[in-house]
């Protein structure tokens, strides 16, 4: 497809509430999406303007260790992938999935967001040791919002 | 026969329809002696929490019949498309929750489209260890595993898509006055008829997989609904006379869940907004958000394209994606 079509097609996305278009020309098709691989992205109205939803991955390798406070952001950063509500534990007064200095595999749950009245189960993306949870139970949530470090 | 694994099922079953059947029959029946039999009648009635009828010269029943799932019942109350889309139908006399057996199967990779539904749940869930009263053979519970390539932050609009397909049935079944309570509670003149539970599982830029936790009150009664801790109604009394089977609703149910997880995968939440819309019982009404401690107030002003909950407050129109909305008095 012509690279100028494709150019045009984004601006065009850019001056639309569109979030994502998708073209097929013969055999070739494109999809443009300002929000990543999610088609629905999820925002407070206070927290984020609508057309720059960056795309961020949940777990994110802390730059520069060496000269970050070494005690917040030695290890991974898992963040929140939406939008609601934190759950430490999978109902009210039960075991917490994590605590901290509990070692995790990749694959366990580390914690419940709700969001839309939906359950998310967020998996540990990475084996390593709960250094620190940084949200409290029950408090809400942002986008991208650290919520745990591992190590 | 499997009376001997399982004899206080093959009872209940004998017993379903609601007829007399007499000592001596059930005796043969489940292959043990007569005097065996009311021992047999007391355990099932204890283990399934149902109500057993004796007359003396007559026999056993119960007085209400029950319409037990059947596989076969189902299926045949599906689409051509539903059955397609549905690549399992489990039966289970009882589990702990349809929807924990769901979630536990998909991590060991269980198929999408698998469909479970139990005739009791010894630990019914609802959101958040709130416990689903589920009681054997008098309601539906039902889930339904589906798999996205999807990341889980883009499928919150399943939970409006599958309340609003829901709604839509159980109006086509007969239900009037039937209303939506965001995001996805069904309400029959304001209380609450049939609950979903939605969980999801993935990695963070997708695949992800869903199930979709489907309770309905079909006819149980005042005393079995005792510990419910909101208003309900059972689908029985909101159908006000219409006939609705057991096992033809569950067909159904499945056929309007597959199609619609289908759908969302492809177009997400816009095919379904208008939907919603219809049913939303709370437009241009005071209401209140209860959002852990905070509480706000407003006008409850529909739902954004997102799915989100649309207020005007005070402080101008803002957009939730989480909290519990209810009715607020004019004035307060």
């Amino acid at each position: 497809m012509d690279i100028r079509k494709v150019k045009k097609l984004i601006e065009l996305l850019e001056q639309s509430d569109v979030a994502e278009i998708e073209i097929h020309e013969g055999e070739e098709s494109v999809r443009i999406s300002r929000h990543g691989s999610s088609s629905m992205p999820f925002y407070m109205p206070q927290a984020m303007p609508t057309a720059a939803a960056p795309t961020a991955p949940t777990v994110v390798t802390a730059a520069e260790p060496e000269t970050e406070d070494e005690d917040e952001l030695l290890g991974e950063i898992v963040r929140s992938p939406m939008v609601g509500t934190f759950y430490r534990a999978p109902a009210p007064g039960s075991k917490p999935f994590v605590e901290e200095g509990q070692s995790v595999k990749s694959g366990d749950t580390l914690c419940i967001i709700e969001a839309m009245k939906i359950l998310n189960q967020i998996e540990c993306e990475q084996a390593g040791t709960v250094k620190r949870i940084l949200v409290e139970n029950g408090q809400p949530v942002e986008y991208n919002q650290p919520l745990f470090v591992i190590e | 026969m499997s009376a001997a694994v399982e004899p206080h099922l093959a009872l209940v079953r004998m017993l379903a329809d609601g007829r007399f059947h007499s000592g001596e029959a059930i005796a043969e029946h489940l292959g043990v002696t007569r005097a065996a039999v009311w021992k047999a009648l007391r355990r099932a009635a204890d283990r399934f929490g149902l109500e057993v009828e004796s007359v003396r010269g007559r026999g056993y029943r119960l007085p209400v019949p029950l319409e037990l799932l059947d596989r076969e019942a189902i299926l045949g109350a599906m689409s051509d498309a539903g059955r397609n889309a549905v690549s399992r139908v489990e039966i289970h006399d009882r589990i702990d929750s349809t929807n924990a057996y769901l979630m536990r199967e998909a991590a060991l990779g269980m198929p999408s489209g698998v469909a479970c539904l139990a005739e009791r749940q010894t630990a019914g869930r609802g959101r958040r260890g709130r416990v689903w009263v589920s009681p054997f053979g008098v309601n539906l519970y039902l889930s339904l595993l589906w798999r996205f390539p999807l990341a889980p932050a883009a499928l919150g609009g399943i939970s409006l898509a599958v309340g609003a397909v829901l709604a839509d049935l159980l109006h086509a079944e007969g239900v009037a006055d039937l209303t939506l309570k965001w995001p996805n509670d069904l309400l029959w003149r304001r209380r609450k008829l049939a609950g979903l539970l939605l969980e999801v599982s993935g990695e963070s830029q997708g695949p992800s997989h869903l199930v979709v936790g489907l309770g309905i009150n079909l006819r149980m009664q005042t005393g079995q609904g005792d510990e419910i801790e909101q208003p309900w109604a059972s689908l029985e009394e909101a159908l006000q006379g219409r006939p609705c089977p057991r096992n033809r609703l569950a067909g159904k149910v499945l056929d309007v869940l597959a199609g619609a997880l289908d759908l969302y995968g492809r177009e997400g939440l816009e095919p379904f907004a208008e939907l919603w819309r219809r049913f939303d019982g709370l437009h241009g009404e005071p209401v209140r958000l209860m959002l852990g401690e905070r509480v706000v107030c407003g006008t409850h002003a529909g739902i954004a394209d997102d799915g989100s909950l649309i207020l005007e407050t005070g402080g101008g129109r803002m957009r939730f994606q989480a909290g519990e909305v209810s009715l607020r008095a004019m004035g307060s």
